[in-house]
């Protein structure tokens, strides 16, 4: 049903602004360079941003800790099916959060707020759940396992890595483009960066261990929603 | 012609759509600049501030939306962006906005119906002035702009019930102030 619009207040009527403001108002505005990134522009880096942020994330594992594989290295041995099934869900709860966050809207000014809240809220207790219930893994793996940080450090710091990369990419996307609603976006875009990160462990770490999926898979994933939302408004407002 | 159109001329690049941007948008975002800051200073500051905002930002305006809530949404955060500056100064009642009453009710009717109304709206502007932001801000655009609770909702960055609660709470502040004043409530029909 179409929202009814409430009668106006007769008494008020829209007053122009004088002409010594115009006057400054021009001069300003021609004094100021406007940037020409395009909506579409922006949205296209930060569909660009996700896989790009993985891919280095990884590589700079590598590079970082001498001897960390690119991939699992039980990647190819993996019951294929339930791998496949899994990564695609942690790829659609990354990139849902993120799709959230980024696009504008009917009306320019983003998604309804309380679908900013969920998508800031519930990515990382779906991601826990998602790696922690009935984990997949081969004896291959949890040999290779048993050799990483129990709190899983390292991961945390390959988290952090790709979600630094992601979030900095969501929140050039979107700088100066969010007029309304800042913070919750920010979560949202942070919530997004850290699906993504979580994307990024599922695929390099084989760990099945509690304490090491908790502290070193989850709760970085938790962190990026509350760092988006402490970093990014400041960037994200006109 | 449309300021969604000429909007998205000047989104596009064409920066000769700048004085049709100005002359469409500027009395509504002016008035709304001196509903929510209240002084005329103020308002002035406010107003050249958001503009230069929209021009800085022009190219993120989605083509289609209307211009003049993501304008109303810019305003209140340029506004916002204000009041967290001098957040530890506290905020003091409003001097006066003379010269924008003086605007709306110059000829509007009888002398005296004139000053009933000048004096009427003078209550109802210091009334807002005193009441919280986010109230004030919601009361505006739900009852003074005429947007619904959708657009309100989404230009204020809140859910729709949310505002309407606010707007509710600033009318009855209002209805208070204005009954303190003496002024009765009139049923219709």
């Amino acid at each position: 049903m179409a929202e009814t619009r409430p009668p106006l207040d007769p008494l008020v009527a829209p007053v122009a602004p004088p002409r010594a403001v115009a006057e400054r108002v021009r001069a300003a505005v021609a004094q100021t360079p406007a940037s020409r990134a395009t909506v579409g522009r922006r949205l296209a880096l930060a569909l660009v941003a996700a896989p790009s942020a993985i891919l280095l994330g990884l590589l700079g594992s590598c590079l970082v800790f001498r001897g960390r594989p690119l991939f699992r290295v039980d990647l190819w041995l993996l019951p294929e099916v339930a791998f496949a099934g899994r990564l695609l869900v942690l790829v659609l709860l990354a990139g849902t959060a993120t799709a959230l966050a980024l696009i504008p809207g009917r009306r320019g000014l983003g998604v309804r707020v309380s679908l900013l809240l969920i998508a800031a809220l519930a990515v990382a207790p779906l991601y826990t759940f998602l790696t922690m219930f009935e984990p997949i893994g081969t004896a291959v793996g949890d040999a290779a396992a048993r050799a990483l940080h129990p709190l899983g450090l390292p991961c945390a710091l390959v988290a952090f890595a790709v979600g630094m990369l992601a979030l900095t990419a969501f929140g050039l996307a979107l700088r100066r483009a969010v007029p309304s609603a800042p913070v919750n976006r920010a979560a949202a875009l942070g919530a997004a960066a850290g699906g993504w990160s979580g994307v990024a462990l599922f695929l390099q770490c084989p760990a099945k261990n509690t304490l090491h999926l908790l502290v070193g898979h989850s709760l970085p994933v938790a962190a990026f929603a509350l760092l988006g939302a402490i970093v990014l408004p400041r960037l994200l407002r006109p | 012609m449309d300021a969604d159109q000429v909007m998205r001329r000047y989104a596009g690049g064409e920066d000769a759509a700048f004085d049709e941007l100005y002359a469409a948008l500027s009395p509504r975002l002016y008035s709304f600049c001196v509903r929510l800051a209240g002084r005329n200073g103020d308002a002035d500051d406010l107003f050249q501030d958001a503009f230069l905002k929209l021009h800085r930002s022009r190219a993120t305006y989605v083509s289609g939306a209307s211009v003049l809530h993501w304008a109303f949404a810019i305003v209140r955060s340029t506004h916002l962006d204000r009041l967290r500056k001098r957040a530890r100064r506290p905020e003091t009642l409003i001097a006066s906005t003379d010269d924008v009453l003086e605007a709306i009710f110059e000829g509007s009717g009888s002398p005296e119906s004139e000053l009933q109304a000048e004096a009427l709206a003078r209550i109802v502007e210091q009334e807002l002035q005193r009441m919280s932001e986010r109230n004030r801000s919601a009361y505006i655009l739900l009852k003074i702009e005429g947007l619904t609770a959708g657009e309100a909702a989404a230009v204020l960055g809140i859910t729709g019930d949310a505002v309407k609660q606010r707007a509710f709470r600033a009318y009855e502040a209002l209805r208070a102030a204005l009954a303190r004043a003496g002024f009765q409530q009139v049923s219709r029909g």
